[in-house]
């Protein structure tokens, strides 16, 4: 390495502070309990803040990635496209459901493949130009993958690839050691290790965010969260020891004599992973304001489970990892008993974690998920917070402050982000008769929108010496409850019983007649209790498959509320619905008013004046009509409509159910007509309507979709 | 500690400048009512597309350029600004009630769908009709002079991922389809930047196949591999009967087109898709 460049790198090597052992600055309320569940012995080591589940195959058993929505039932790539590879993982999983890996195939020279698995098929990405080999850590919700890539001199470089784009480097070429990124996060901040050229080497954890920034002792970065803390495993002559990394201070797991290292961090800072002492294992957890906790006590002791390793952990506090029950090589996940739950017949929290400076804890809401009921109404959010590690308890007599914040992102195959809803609250201390330490988001009264989703609950205070202690609950979600099928046909009816059978079809077909989904499954993008949504990523929403939310770029707060409110969806839909029914309405007047009218009846004289016909002063074309000749024309050219008018017309209009017949000729169309006769002094015909034949339709939305809801029982079943 | 601080500068600054956004921009248009709650805004560079922006209650799309901290307010686009034509229009503005026309015939606001740095001109579209799967019109801006010329329609439920070819001639873009029964797909279709013409590449892959309506070809990723070339992954499955069916795509493949040999044998269109 030159000097200069040498220097360089000097530059962005930072000096840190080291601190060892707990300096808490903000409360924190981790669980205290938590249940486990059994996910066998297949590698199910992946997690994301769905609570979903990914792992990989062992070899031995075909290359294969399985995807599992809670841990019970596994949906199973079937074999990748290398069917006898001698190294194969999956390394990230993130919350569009994609699993980001690589395996390694036999043909001579073997080559390294780098995949996301998304469920509905497998991507390759390709590596840089001339590098053959690498390896994948990590994917974010954009699909990026970091990883690194080794080339023809054997030196490995870190890269990033993104969608549909060949991998990158990530760090500058400048860089003449070798480098690994292993983790991302959403806004790009990658973290992983660089190893110098000099003997010996040295590795370095790193953070990219634009800029490079390096810490200076022996280690590498494992993991960052979305605000750029990340964690990784520091190296000494004893051994490796876990650490975090923010607000630019590196805080190392307190270990006395055992070895610690850390694989994952989630947005509230715990970091979970393998501790070690003489040869035994055990899976920990750790903040640097609670402690480090053997995950082992706060299991139920008589499951039978060992702990020995966390994999990774959530933003609702779920822990995957790895252990043996009854000695048998198996994988868990532990979910979180809140609090309050806590109380009867559990075993206390360990010493480490219960113990601890003055802190904030979010005790109440119990549950884990709340509920939209049957009839829609906004949830209401009820939070209670003590303040603990303080004799005497200054609860009562002091202030908070309070945040709830609905987050909630489309599950699609392009999702959408929605703007979160806040709400805040304050409440002075000795307030009576409801102590300063209870919050209550607005009733739904007075809530003139509904959010579901997740719900993140922030409750700070600042103590009387100045200090500022702040909680945060996540991962609570709010989910919605269908109503029963009569209600939702009632909310459907109109005065017109052949249009509320229409309207009952139409919602049938959409969706089965339901707003939330029932099961979770994640091909389909569908996700238990969440609003059901087209798959295509096109916005479709709830009951009446409602797309305007999409392309409304306007900052109207409600028009989200169809995607909770399965009334307002309707009621939208009902409107959409008489929009297409005007639309029909007027469809044939538009086109007598057009100047391709005048222009086609032009071309039609010119054709009968070659048969000797005489000249046609009008083409009269008629109306659509509840009972015409084709059917109840006006509601069908609607229920069309409310797909979608693909395709245009010879008119130069979109095209509706039914078309005026028309016949080519040499500059244009002429009209096809009937009943030619006089009225008056004028000669006059009937334009012909006809059905436009399937064939004829743009692929565009659903050819045959008025058949497709025709077709539906007005009932659906229930 | 001054210095550790400097590790997350770049983030720091990044969030700052986000904040900063609105301040010169409101204060420079203080007198009108402006709004940049619910704004949606991509990022090209040091240029800004923000779309939504109300101004006396028209959404308006602002073109930024950023220097450091500061914004300078290169142009604002309103509906009724866009070039469109009679035969863009999906209807008439007068049906519908549950949405504000702007414009001749624009539903909403204007959105942003790409910028090419090579020709320094960004890709907008607005809604021109309403339903299900419905019409938008594309439109070319020059960030240089705030020209604005009209290219073509297009038709579907969704945009996504647009991305201009390596020398700015071709635009990709996924149309998303849907068949009202809980069922997507998403479509590939490619527009000539310099005609307006659309070639949809998921049409041609159903004609060469012959697939029945009920089969959809759909589009998983795409790629340009070449000046002229597209290399795009996808699947084939049956549409869906009802919404609750679990459908297994029959294939998988990849398919690479020279479009300019595609263009040049007349395969663009103008108008719906």
């Amino acid at each position: 390495m030159s000097t200069a460049r040498r220097n360089a790198v000097a530059a962005c090597v930072f000096v840190i502070r080291l601190w060892l052992g707990p300096q808490p600055v903000a409360g924190q309320s981790l669980p205290t309990r938590y249940l486990i569940e059994d996910l066998g012995p297949q590698s199910s080591r992946l997690l994301n803040e769905s609570g979903h589940l990914a792992g990989t195959s062992h070899p031995a058993a075909g290359t294969r990635v399985f995807l599992s929505a809670d841990g019970t039932t596994w949906e199973d790539s079937g074999d990748l496209a290398c069917a006898a590879p001698f190294f194969f993982y999956g390394a990230g999983f993130n919350n569009a459901g994609q699993v980001a890996g690589g395996f390694t195939c036999p043909p001579s020279p073997a080559s390294d493949v780098a995949f996301v698995y998304t469920g509905a098929g497998v991507d390759i990405r390709p590596w840089p130009a001339g590098f053959i080999h690498g390896s994948v850590f990590d994917i974010n919700d954009h699909g990026q993958m970091v990883g690194h890539s080794i080339g023809p001199d054997g030196r490995s470089r870190a890269i990033i690839s993104s969608p549909g784009l060949p991998s990158q480097f990530l760090l500058p070429d400048a860089l003449d050691g070798e480098s690994s990124a292993i983790s991302i996060n959403n806004d790009g901040v990658a973290v992983g290790l660089i190893v110098s050229s000099t003997t010996p080497a040295l590795s370095r954890p790193f953070l990219f965010d634009g800029t490079l920034s390096i810490l200076p002792f022996d280690g590498w970065a494992t993991a960052v969260n979305s605000v750029g803390h990340f964690t990784g495993i520091r190296w000494s002559d004893a051994g490796p020891n876990a650490f975090i990394f923010k607000g630019g201070i590196t805080y190392q797991v307190p270990s006395d004599s055992y070895l610690t290292e850390s694989y994952a961090i989630n947005d509230a800072d715990v970091i979970v992973g393998q501790a070690q002492y003489d040869w035994q294992y055990w899976a920990f957890r750790y903040s640097v304001e609670t402690g480090s906790v053997d995950l082992n006590t706060l299991i139920d002791p008589s499951t039978g489970w060992v702990l020995k390793s966390a994999t990774a952990i959530n933003n609702r506090g779920q822990i995957v990892g790895w252990g043996t029950l009854n000695g048998e090589y198996r994988h868990f996940l532990l979910t979180p008993i809140e609090q309050c739950a806590t109380q009867d017949g559990f075993a206390p929290m360990s010493a480490s974690a219960s113990e601890g400076p003055a802190r904030i804890e979010i005790i109440e809401p119990c549950e884990h998920e709340l509920k939209i009921g049957p009839e829609p109404s906004m949830t209401q959010v009820r939070g209670k917070a003590v303040i603990k590690g303080i004799d005497p308890d200054p609860t009562d007599s002091a202030s908070f402050n309070w945040e709830a914040v609905f987050y909630f992102t489309t599950k699609q195959k392009a999702p959408m982000v929605l703007t979160p809803q806040t709400y805040n609250g304050a409440a002075a201390g000795g307030q009576s008769p409801s102590p300063a330490s209870l919050f209550t988001t607005p009733p739904p009264a007075t809530t003139p929108h509904m959010r579901g989703g997740e719900l993140m609950l922030k409750v700070s205070t600042r103590l009387p010496d100045g200090r500022d202690l702040i909680a945060r609950r996540m991962g609570l979600r709010v989910l919605g409850e269908n109503p029963p099928r009569l209600d939702i046909q009632a909310a459907l009816s109109t005065g017109d019983a052949s249009l509320t059978t229409w309207l009952h079809k139409i919602a049938c077909q959409e969706t089965r007649q339901l707003q939330f989904a029932t099961d979770t499954r994640l091909r389909a993008f569908q996700h238990k209790g969440e609003p059901k949504m087209n798959e295509g990523g096109d916005g479709g929403i709830g009951v009446m498959q409602i797309t305007e939310p999409s392309r409304e770029r306007l900052p109207d707060i409600r028009r989200w509320d169809v995607l909770w409110h399965w009334r307002l969806n309707i009621e939208k839909g009902l409107e959409k619905f008489e929009e297409k029914i005007a639309a029909a309405r007027n469809y044939p007047g538009r086109l007598r008013r057009s100047q391709s009218y005048q222009t086609f009846l032009q071309y039609t004289n010119v054709r009968r004046a070659t048969e000797g016909l005489p000249p046609l002063d009008a083409v009269i074309i008629r109306d659509f009509q509840r009972t015409g000749p084709l059917g109840d024309e006006l509601i069908e050219d609607a229920v069309r409509a409310f797909n979608g008018y693909a395709g245009a017309d010879v008119f130069g209009m979109e095209l509706h159910e039914f078309r005026v017949r028309t016949v080519p000729v040499p500059t244009g169309h002429a009209f096809v007509i009937a009943n030619e006769r006089l009225e008056g002094s004028s000669r006059v015909a009937d334009a012909i309507w006809e059905r436009v034949p399937t064939s004829e339709r743009p692929a565009s939305g659903d050819p045959e979709y008025l058949d497709h809801v025709r077709a539906k029982d007005p009932t659906c079943g229930g | 500690m001054r210095r550790v601080t400097h590790v997350f500068s770049c983030r720091l600054f990044r969030l700052l400048s986000c904040f900063l956004l609105a301040t010169p921009l409101a204060s420079a248009a203080q007198q009108h009512a402006v709004d940049l709650e619910g704004t949606h805004a991509i990022r090209a560079g040091t240029l800004e597309f923000r779309d939504g922006v109300m101004i006396d209650g028209v959404p308006v799309l602002r073109v930024l350029r950023w220097r450091g901290e500061k914004a300078t307010l290169l142009h604002e686009i309103r509906p009724a600004d866009l070039p469109i034509l009679n035969e863009d229009c999906e209807g008439e503005c007068e049906y519908v009630k549950s949405t504000p026309c702007r414009g001749k015939c624009v539903f909403g606001g204007v959105g942003t769908l790409a910028f090419d740095p090579t020709k320094n001109t960004a890709y907008l579209f607005a809604d021109t009709g309403f339903g299900h799967n419905f019409t938008r019109v594309v439109v070319a801006l020059d960030v240089q002079t705030g020209a604005l010329r009209r290219l073509g329609t297009e038709f579907g439920s969704g945009f996504s991922d647009a991305r201009t070819s390596p020398d700015g001639r071709y635009l990709a873009y996924l149309m998303g389809s849907t068949r009202g029964a809980m069922d997507g797909s998403s479509m590939l279709h490619i527009m000539d930047t310099q005609t307006g013409d659309v070639v949809s590449l998921t049409t041609r892959e159903r004609r060469s196949r012959k697939l029945d309506s009920e089969t959809l070809v759909d589009v998983n990723s795409y790629a340009w591999t070449g000046v002229s070339t597209i290399t795009f992954k996808a699947e084939i499955r049956r549409a869906k009967a009802d919404p609750d069916d679990l459908i297994e795509p029959t294939e998988h493949f990849e398919r690479t087109e020279d479009l300019a040999k595609l263009f040049a044998a007349g395969e663009g269109k103008s108008g719906r898709q």
